[in-house]
């Protein structure tokens, strides 16, 4: 029998993270891949956790900590498979590697993005501001290292980067490199992305700056977001009197997502309380078909029903137009009274759904089964799927399924 | 609170009109909101999924929103869960037909798809049947003067009048039964609101201007194409009635009075295309049957391109027969002036007699075919207007018990 191999988790969200320190701390030796140029995932972008409503340094920096000491995990960012071959016991993956154009020497100084001209869309904040194109993703990244935007490479801003970088932490001649990893079990943790509201087309999302969405929503509060953490209302920054939020956006729909995604409800619940912690005033609707926040999360739901300011209107929102005054007309009937009316919001909240993010793609290489939406269906060997790259669930969740997945990849490289 | 109240389901009928889809409702109201043309309060089509699912079957068959629904099938598109809000409102008007028009027997002969070659049979028996008493079969497609006169073989006075005549008293009948039940239970599920809705008088004008203009149909996003064939159907229907009774009242005048407007010959029919009268109504016959051909062509293909319903709605034995009797009508009224232009009288006359077969089973089978829904939802809509369903507000349910419990 050959040397020991590795595992290799491919994603390092909270649930890549937690299945490739569960490997380690085993004492086996893990590679973490991950495509963006941080790890951390979806849950970096989230203001507050329920249930407990704490942010997500708290969990973040503990796994971070573990990570830093372990000398079992080898992580690559800017990474991503491009072909799995061999089976159960022995794969062959091969990554490619893409320059970050700063290497380690960097000090975190910002000198280089203080002299970059270039833009680039905030990714980190899905879009809704700009940032530098020599940048830190978000404040807590790791690795604790700036990036160059490949745009701007072979441009004057990359030299000027160069240039202004005291620390020789710069280098523009960096390649993609191509790596091969020899595991006997791959994790696939890559988890979500919001549903694109804007396919839905009696919501409007894409003709009003004044509906957005859940996630959205995550970053306005978000000291780091684009706001500074005041939730403004987008086309004109006013404080807003009234919010609405549209349950199951595009979920327990078989026109568009045919599952619940599990956590909106919840999440919805969470953001009438920051809505509710700036705005003690504000008039909040939620609409929805069900309300889904099982176990202890339904002690949240019943806290915000005593909320007088809030109102459960059952019954799905449909049609959302805009009025002149950047307001908004839903439309929805509530069922309960059986009376259809349009109400006048000055926000709504899509509370979108998780979309996995494998879904169009499949996993480079094959290998893994997927139902219908597009998550790993937990059979055969070898390659396990963990977190909501397998199913829409909290972070609670993803954590134990990933402890449960680190212990499977385990078993398949010690029988070999 | 309200009190506790039972439902009482009826199983049979959640049998009868029951689908997989329609059982997926999940109550989410999406149907209601994208649905074009359903009003503010007690809004359709949700409240008609979860009657259905419970099997309130009396609340379904007296319920007006059944009939206001134009079948655009927006509802049914945008439905989350598939579960076809629209076709089930189409399912509870054919049950309607089925089983709840006078006399019952004929409700199942016409909608049982074995039963087809009887009800074919008795207008056909009853046609020859007429024809023998009239001394009118032999010789077996007679020429006068070398020329067809369908009239020679098939008279319009002792014959044509006669048969269709009390097949319209027998269908007025039939309808002034199933409809003073219907209206009273319309009354019932969505009473009168006061200094609401019109005058009975008025409201009937302003369906009828309705039902011309196609107003409200026209608000169907789904299925827009429908509504042009329908407004040709319409309008072509409305030509043929007045060339129909505009013939038949010459006929009486020439046969109880001996005045012929249109000719100086024998008879009326054939009208002669060079008179006063017989040229434009010729014109206005042809057109009519031109105008029945495209919108029943444009119906029948919408359908054939849609075989899985995913535009219009499921398709069903009632959508076929109703298109299929009003086709051979438009092809062999339009064959029966060809042929006889070409005299070949055996086949012109056997061609005619298909055609009075299926104009019979247009009138007289009309309050148990999908063609009843122009007196239903004609007598829905007055009703809606009557009692001001549309300008209803919360404000006049509110305190009241919601309807859907
Ligand atoms: C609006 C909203 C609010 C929420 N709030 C809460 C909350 O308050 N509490 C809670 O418990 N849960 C919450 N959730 C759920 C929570 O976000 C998820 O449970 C969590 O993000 C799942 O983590 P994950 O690691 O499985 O996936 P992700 O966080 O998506 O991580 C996947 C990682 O994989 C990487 N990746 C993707 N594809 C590839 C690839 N091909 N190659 C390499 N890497 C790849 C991604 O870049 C990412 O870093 C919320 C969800 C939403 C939508
Ligand atoms: S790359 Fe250089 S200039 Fe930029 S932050 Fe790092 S050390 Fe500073
Ligand atoms: S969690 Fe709530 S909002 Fe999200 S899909 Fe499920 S029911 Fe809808
Ligand atoms: S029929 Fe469809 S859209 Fe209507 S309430 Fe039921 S599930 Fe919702
Ligand atoms: S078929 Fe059209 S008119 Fe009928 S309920 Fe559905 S959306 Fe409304």
């Amino acid at each position: 029998m050959s040397e020991p191999k590795s595992i290799l988790v491919i994603g390092g969200g909270i649930s890549g993270m937690t299945a490739a320190l569960e490997a380690a701390e085993a004492g086996k030796s893990v590679a973490l891949i991950e495509k963006s140029p941080y790890i951390g995932g979806r849950v970096a972008r989230i203001n507050q956790y329920f249930p407990k409503f704490c942010p997500p340094v708290c969990g973040m920096e503990i796994n971070l900590k573990r990570i830093k000491s372990n000398p079992n995990i080898t992580i690559y960012t800017l990474a991503e498979v491009d072909s799995i071959s061999g089976s159960a016991g022995n794969y062959d993956v091969s990554v490619t590697v893409n320059p970050r154009y700063v290497n380690s020497k960097c000090t975190l100084c910002g000198k280089c993005s203080e002299v970059c001209t270039a833009e680039i869309d905030d990714d980190f904040n899905l879009g809704m501001c700009k940032t530098k194109a020599a940048y830190l993703p978000h404040k807590m990244a790791y690795p604790r290292l700036y990036v160059l935007d490949p745009s701007i490479i072979g441009t004057d801003d990359a030299q000027k980067c160069k240039e202004a970088c005291k620390y020789d932490a710069v280098d523009l001649d960096m390649k993609p490199e191509k790596v091969t990893i020899n595991a006997a079990a791959i994790i696939v943790a890559t988890g979500w992305q919001p549903f694109d509201a804007s396919k839905v087309d009696y919501y409007n999302f894409d003709k009003n700056d004044n509906i957005i969405t859940n996630v959205m929503m995550e970053r306005l509060n978000a000291e780091d977001g684009p706001t500074q953490g005041k939730i403004l209302r987008p086309s004109d920054g006013k404080e807003p009197a009234s919010v609405a939020f549209v349950q199951c956006a595009g979920s327990r729909d078989e026109n568009y997502q045919g599952y619940c995604s599990g956590v909106c409800c919840a999440a919805t619940i969470k953001q009438i309380h920051y809505v509710r912690e700036q705005y003690p005033d504000a008039e909040i609707t939620v609409f929805y078909i069900d309300i889904r926040t099982p176990g202890r999360l339904e002690d949240l739901y019943l806290k915000a029903q005593e909320d007088e300011k809030v109102t459960f209107q059952k019954g799905k929102a449909v049609n959302i137009d805009g009025t002149s005054n950047g307001n908004l007309l839903i439309e929805a009937e509530d069922t309960l009274t059986g009376v259809k009316s349009k109400k006048e919001v000055e926000m709504v909240v899509l509370a979108t759904g998780m979309v996995p993010n494998l879904a169009e793609t499949g996993l480079p290489g094959g290998g893994a089964t997927f139902d219908k939406y597009g998550f790993i269906v937990p059979d055969g060997e070898g390659i396990y799927g963990a977190g909501v790259a397998k199913r829409p669930v909290d972070v609670a969740v993803c954590t134990k399924d990933s402890t449960g997945t680190a212990l499977k990849a385990i078993q398949c490289l010690v029988r070999g | 609170m309200a009190k506790a109240k039972f439902i009482e389901p009826d199983l049979d009928f959640i049998h009868e009109i029951s689908s997989a889809e329609m059982q997926k409702c999940y109550q989410c109201s999406t149907c209601t909101v994208v649905c074009p043309i359903s009003p503010e309060v007690n809004p359709f089509p949700r409240k008609e999924m979860i009657w259905a699912q419970w099997g309130l079957k009396d609340r379904l068959l007296a319920d007006p929103d059944v009939w206001l629904c134009h079948n655009c099938n927006d509802c049914s598109v945008n439905c989350p869960r598939g579960a076809n809000p629209g076709d089930l409102l189409a399912t509870l008007r054919n049950y309607f037909y089925t089983k709840n028009a006078w006399p019952a027997f004929l409700g199942k002969a016409v909608n049982t798809p074995s039963m087809l070659p009887f009800i074919i049979a008795i207008p056909a028996v009853l046609i020859l049947l007429l024809a023998a008493i009239n001394g009118t079969l032999t010789p077996l497609f007679p020429l006068e003067d070398g020329h067809i006169r369908y009239g020679a073989m098939f008279p319009g006075m002792t014959l044509i009048d006669p048969l269709f005549v009390s097949a319209t008293l027998f269908v007025i009948m039939s309808f002034s039964i199933s409809i003073s039940k219907l209206w009273s239970g319309m009354n019932n599920m969505t009473p009168r609101v006061p200094n609401k809705g019109m005058p009975l008088v008025q409201a009937i004008i302003a369906t009828i201007q309705e039902i011309l203009t196609h107003s409200r149909f026209d608000e169907c996003g789904q299925a827009k194409t429908r509504s042009s064939a329908h407004k040709a159907l319409v309008f072509s229907f409305i030509a043929l009635a007045i060339v129909t009774g505009v013939v038949a009242g010459l006929e009486w005048l020439d046969i109880l009075f001996d005045i012929n407007l249109v000719s100086s010959g024998h008879h009326v029919t054939p009208l002669p295309f060079l008179s006063i009268i017989g040229g434009p109504l010729k014109l206005l016959a042809n057109a009519g049957a031109l105008l029945l051909i495209y919108g029943v062509y444009t119906a029948i293909m919408n359908r054939k391109n849609d075989p899985e319903g995913e535009t219009f709605g499921k398709q069903t034995y009632q959508d076929w027969f109703l298109l299929y009797t009003i086709l051979t009508i438009a092809l062999t009224g339009l064959g029966s002036e060809l042929l006889r232009l070409v005299n070949i009288a055996p086949i012109a006359y056997s061609v005619y007699f298909i055609h009075l077969i299926a104009v019979f089973m247009l009138i007289a089978y009309l309050p148990f075919s999908k063609f009843a829904h122009i007196v239903y939802r004609t007598t829905a809509i007055i009703h809606s207007k009557h009692v001001g369903r549309y300008e209803m507000t919360a404000e006049d349910v509110k305190g009241k018990e919601a309807i859907m419990l």
